[in-house]
């Protein structure tokens, strides 16, 4: 069973008392007893010898009436309660005595001995031919009530000390346990979490003084080390969730390129096809007549020829078989104003187009022509995500340092953005949206290019493309655009 | 009271209270007071007696009387007390302290009847007590007056 230290201090006091103060009773019992029990002897011991050297040395003896008035006073003069004159020849006893006492026939050697409550004694009369007894006795009643007087108040005296010792050990027992229930409760906080919690005590016992500062500094520590592991776990959390989206990346990036190669190929080989196709086409349309039968099919298969063409330039561009790339320092924010200009042109007035561009800016290695292309396409995806049309365009243009590597590296870009509230993407179309020939709208209106072919031009600038997307809220896309270091060599397109 | 005496009180009082009886009975329990059978001294009253063992002066003609004190057994040592000196056992103990500290007589405490006897019989003026019983049948010694008796 599990008790407080009050509890237990308060015990053991009380089990040491309850095995001391009966002997200490019994000890001081036994002193005031005796002490008393001396006094009582001694005092009747020499009054009965005075009476008894007056009767030798008076004249007492000679006459019964002097004897009998000898007697009465020496009841009266004392606690005497028997007394008797014993000769050859007579008893006299006096009157004033207990009538019902009679001469037990003994000596009471100490207090108490006869156990009746009178103390007797017969001290011999010797006068020179003539002896006497004298016989006494004496009420022990006062002295036994003065024993019983102080006993009770030595058993008073001793009931005071024992609530004072069991007080005194309750209390000690409190300002020992005070500040260790002090210490649990705080120590209880700290397990909770709250690691301010201080573990100082307030204690005048050196000993728990010193317990609760060493605890103290073990709580600083722990503290520190909880501190530190807390750090190191977040760290390592971050770390794994850079590894997945690293990984993530990596396979999409994979998967882009696959499809990129196989689109390329094919493109190239459609091309090579394409080629005669049209060659043939432009010649046989010259060698007609205007208006010769055969001719507008002829003009139908050039225009599809061409249509196909474009296509073609869009797949190779996306699999960055474009040629033509002209890689230099240039400044983005020309591109963007020329590029929203041109969109200006094709957007219907329900999009409202917000271009919001940081001045100046660093410059950045790119193709010019095909910087405004990315930013066309990027906001023709916008424009198309707005229900009927409706909706607002904001086009943004700054200076960013990312510092830590995630999802870009680390260095100076320019992050070109697009956000639109249209009807955002779910985390399956983000997947795919960069896929060639993906989307999400009905057969027949649309390529599934525009993205791709973004994505295309950003690899060949070294970009990378951000997408922030949420279903029913909008959609926002952020090209990272690396700034030109100034005396760097200018970069091809990347293969 | 010295330690021993004490200790020997505190075992009587103990076996009081174990078995009711305060102290062995004798066949004649009758104290009486001796000396020498040369000596001198005839009688001394009970007031002579009294200061003779508080270590005061008492004379006998012209020779002064030597007290010795008999502690032969328990009830003799209790009954010196009572009819004797007429004192509690630690009144006179106080006593014969002070007594000594003054530098007065104190009587000298023998362990037994026949020790004492021995003693009476090199010293004429030398007085003690002893059961009537030892003192009557010892020619040593001679009965001079009862000092008690149950």
């Amino acid at each position: 069973m599990k008790t407080s230290i009050t509890t237990r201090i308060g015990t053991v006091v009380l089990a040491l008392h309850a095995l001391l103060l009966p002997a200490l009773y019994f000890g001081i019992g036994l002193i005031v007893q005796r002490s008393h029990a001396d006094v009582f002897v001694q005092h009747v011991r020499t009054y009965a010898r005075n009476l008894a050297e007056e009767l030798e040395n008076g004249a007492t003896l000679d006459s019964p009436q002097r004897v009998t008035d000898f007697l009465d006073l020496a009841i009266a003069h004392g606690d005497g309660v028997y007394a008797e004159l014993l000769d050859d020849q007579r008893s006299i006893r006096s009157t004033l005595g207990v009538a019902s006492l009679r001469w037990p026939g003994r000596n009471d050697l100490d207090f108490g001995a006869g156990g009746d409550g009178v103390h007797y004694l017969a001290l011999p009369v010797a006068r020179p031919g003539h002896s006497a007894e004298l016989r006494l006795g004496f009420d022990e009643g006062p002295t036994r009530a003065q024993i019983d007087r102080v006993e009770r108040h030595v058993l008073w005296a001793l009931g005071v000390y024992l609530a004072l010792a069991l007080a005194l050990a309750l209390l000690f027992g409190h300002q020992l346990s005070g500040p260790i229930v002090q210490l649990a409760l705080a120590a209880r906080r700290i397990a909770s979490g709250d690691y301010v919690q201080t573990l100082q005590l307030a204690s005048g016992v050196r000993e728990l003084h010193d317990v609760g500062h060493d605890l103290e500094n073990m709580r600083g520590e722990l503290v520190g080390v909880n501190q530190r592991l807390r750090e190191e776990i977040a760290e390592r959390e971050r770390a794994e969730v850079r590894r997945h989206e690293l990984e993530a990346r990596l396979r999409h990036r994979q998967r882009v390129e696959t499809i990129g190669t196989l689109a390329g190929g094919i493109a190239h080989e459609i091309n090579n096809a394409l080629l005669p196709i049209m060659l043939l086409a432009e010649s046989a349309l010259d060698e007609l007549p205007p208006g010769a039968p055969g001719r507008a099919d002829l003009a139908a298969i050039l225009s599809s020829a061409r249509r196909a063409k474009e296509i073609v330039v869009k797949v190779l561009t996306f699999s960055r078989e474009a040629s033509g790339a002209a890689m230099e320092p240039i400044d983005p924010g020309m591109a963007v104003r020329e590029a929203m200009r041109l969109f200006a042109l094709m957007a219907p007035s329900t999009v409202q187009v917000r271009l919001q561009l940081a001045e100046p800016l660093p410059r950045v290695r790119a193709d010019a022509a095909m910087l405004v292309q990315l930013l066309i396409n990027l906001c023709t995806n916008a424009y198309q995500a707005m229900p009927e049309g409706n909706g607002e365009l904001r086009v943004s243009l700054q200076h960013e340092r990312v510092d830590s590597a995630g999802a870009v590296p680390a260095g100076d870009y320019v992050v070109l953005g697009t956000t639109d509230n249209g009807h955002g993407m779910s985390p399956a179309t983000m997947e795919r949206i960069f896929e060639p020939f993906f989307t999400t709208r009905e057969v027949g209106r649309g390529t599934g290019l525009g993205l791709a072919v973004a994505h295309g031009i950003a690899e060949a600038f070294n970009a990378t493309i951000v997408v922030d997307s949420e279903l029913g809220v909008g959609s926002t896309f952020r090209v990272y655009l690396p700034v030109a270091q100034a005396g760097a060599p200018v970069l091809g397109v990347a293969s | 009271m010295s330690l021993a005496r004490r200790l020997r009180w505190t075992a009587r009082l103990l076996l009081a209270l174990a078995l009711g009886h305060a102290l062995p009975a004798r066949a004649d329990e009758r104290l009486v007071l001796v000396v020498a059978t040369h000596s001198p001294i005839t009688t001394l009253s009970s007031k002579e007696l009294h200061k003779l063992y508080l270590g005061l002066a008492v004379t006998v003609g012209e020779r002064r009387v030597r007290p010795l004190r008999n502690d032969a057994d328990e009830l003799m040592h209790q009954v010196f007390f009572q009819s004797i000196v007429s004192m509690s056992e630690p009144a006179y103990d106080r006593r014969m302290l002070a007594q000594a500290l003054q530098q007065g007589v104190v009587p000298p405490l023998l362990g037994s009847t026949n020790a004492v006897f021995d003693h009476l019989a090199h010293d004429p003026d030398a007085v003690s007590f002893a059961w009537a019983t030892d003192a009557e049948k010892d020619p040593r010694v001679r009965v001079i007056r009862l000092l008690w008796r149950r």
